[in-house]
């Protein structure tokens, strides 16, 4: 089995004879079995040299790059390792051709709100009063026939967030975490930072995903390609993100796991320091590796396998076999 | 058109979807555990022969030679995929015919303790022709052939995204 490392201190990673080996500014020193790495996140400074760049490419190990405020900023990814000529040219091909195109923008849209209103449900069962946003979403999901554009399809779904982030003041009910209103650059308050710093998460995650497919990852649908970013990686990420990155908030919240303590005002804006990202990494990976039962495949799969099973549909859609149906999380 | 290659006549015994994917490139779950183990396997045994008589695929597991005949042997798990392997290595007695070289095959069921004895005749490779044309059909399809539940789905690496 595979596992995601996160690195949180400054350090120097190396090749030391066929491994890797983290040496960190405290002058900690930790071995890193490689075949067993899927990919490390560094939230500190990193320097690393070409032996081991090309090491990792041969052990197919990605890298992801959070900055000081802990934002996603980039990933080293090695060359693709699953190529298939057919795939790459259909990919291109339902991003070039509007209606193609629209039809997975749509998909990924809808699946977001579906998701978002699953969230809402289940909260609503539970006595918070909801009924109004769930409503909306309702409205939002009939209308999203008639976008027909990515970009208008990207106002509506920028609308459902805003009420679903909104509908957070009601479920979290915590004075320390209000919402009021959805900042991201800087995020103004502490729940703001949360959801930006599970998205990077978020973000990264799915991206190591694409690489064991053969996807594309700097061809979106919804978010437009520019061949300079990833974009397919965003484009999944929204479908996932109630029913990973909000519920991971939600269990921190509610345990009191995460407090003031763990935030610090910088430049304006309030963000999770290390102790704080600790916490939540924590939560997240064990979110990630927690298990859903699969009717179609028989058997229980890991929140991260769900994503890898969401781009395999969206493969078989490109391959024209079946028509993509976002996940519905009905649990 | 891309060339017929052993692992295709097998594919094409055991599951015709699974022969569109691997002819478009599109290879199976490197994470399925059942994988690991057949490359824990290949990679353990026979490692001598197998250098040096490669088909254009992994595999061919052992040759040798038995009073100057040439004997091609492949070794299997199990007999779950036995028709598939045995018209593979018949495609590869097939092969080195028309090459000019006249060789017996054996199929080897190391766990089962069995041996099934290969050898080519008219028949088989009026076969082996037949399955070749339609390969050709079935790859050059637009759309891989229909999902069918089918036993050997359960260890099969394609079997998460074919029913995902
Ligand atoms: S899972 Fe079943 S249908 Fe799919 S490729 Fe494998 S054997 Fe064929």
């Amino acid at each position: 089995m595979s596992e995601s490392i996160y690195a949180f201190s400054h350090g120097i990673l190396k090749r030391k004879q066929n491994t890797l080996f983290f040496e960190s500014q405290d002058g900690s020193q930790r071995y890193l079995p490689v075949e067993g790495v899927r990919d490390i996140h560094f939230f500190g400074e990193v320097t690393l040299n070409k032996e081991v760049l090309e090491f990792l490419s041969q052990k197919s190990v990605l890298l992801h790059f959070y900055n000081h405020y802990g934002y996603y900023v980039g990933s080293f990814y090695p060359r693709e390792h699953y190529n298939s000529g057919c795939l790459i040219l259909r990919q291109a091909e339902h991003y070039l051709e509007p209606e193609k195109r629209l039809v997975l923008a749509r998909q990924f849209v809808r699946g977001a709100l579906q998701n978002i209103q699953a969230v809402l449900k289940y909260y609503h069962r539970r006595g918070f009063a909801l009924a109004s946003a769930i409503g909306q979403m309702e409205s939002f999901l009939c209308g999203l026939e008639e976008q027909d554009t990515p970009d208008a399809l990207m106002a509506v779904e920028g609308n459902a967030w805003d009420i679903y982030y909104q509908s957070f003041d009601v479920i979290l009910n915590d004075q320390d975490f209000q919402m009021e209103k959805r900042t991201k650059r800087p995020p103004e308050n502490q729940l703001n930072s949360l959801i930006s710093f599970g998205n990077s998460l978020l973000y990264a995650a799915v991206l190591s995903e694409i690489y064991k497919t053969h996807l594309d990852p700097r061809i979106g649908f919804l978010h437009a390609t520019n061949f300079r970013r990833f974009s397919l990686n965003l484009d999944v990420a929204e479908i996932f993100k109630p029913v990973i990155v909000s519920r991971v908030i939600f269990a921190l919240v509610n345990k009191k796991a995460i407090s003031s303590r763990e935030f610090d005002e910088r430049l304006g804006g309030l963000y999770l320091n290390e102790r704080g990202r600790k916490v939540f990494v924590e939560k997240f990976e064990e979110k990630m590796k927690s298990t859903v039962n699969y009717k179609r495949i028989g058997r229980k799969v890991s929140y991260r396998r769900l994503i890898r099973l969401e781009l395999y549909k969206i493969e078989k859609h490109l391959l024209g076999e079946e028509e993509y149906q976002p996940l519905l999380a009905e649990w | 058109m891309q060339r017929i290659n052993g692992t295709m006549i097998a594919s094409y015994y055991a599951c015709k979807r699974e022969l569109w994917y691997m002819a478009h490139q599109i290879t199976p779950d490197q994470d399925n555990p059942f994988l690991d183990l057949g490359r824990l396997v290949e990679e353990e045994s026979y490692q001598e022969e197998k250098k040096k008589f490669l088909i254009g695929d992994v595999l061919i597991d052992i040759v040798r030679s038995e009073e100057g005949k040439l004997i091609v042997g492949e070794i299997k798990k199990s007999s779950r995929s036995k028709r598939s392997g045995i018209m593979q290595l018949y495609f590869y007695l097939w092969y080195l015919k028309e090459r000019g070289v006249k060789a017996r095959g054996e199929v080897l069921f190391p766990r089962e303790k069995r041996k099934i004895p290969l050898v080519l005749n008219r028949a088989i490779e009026e076969e082996l022709k037949r399955a070749m044309r339609e390969i050709e059909l079935i790859i050059a399809q637009e759309v891989p052939p229909r999902r069918e539940k089918i036993p050997l789905c359960t260890p099969c690496a394609f079997r998460d995204f074919c029913f995902a």
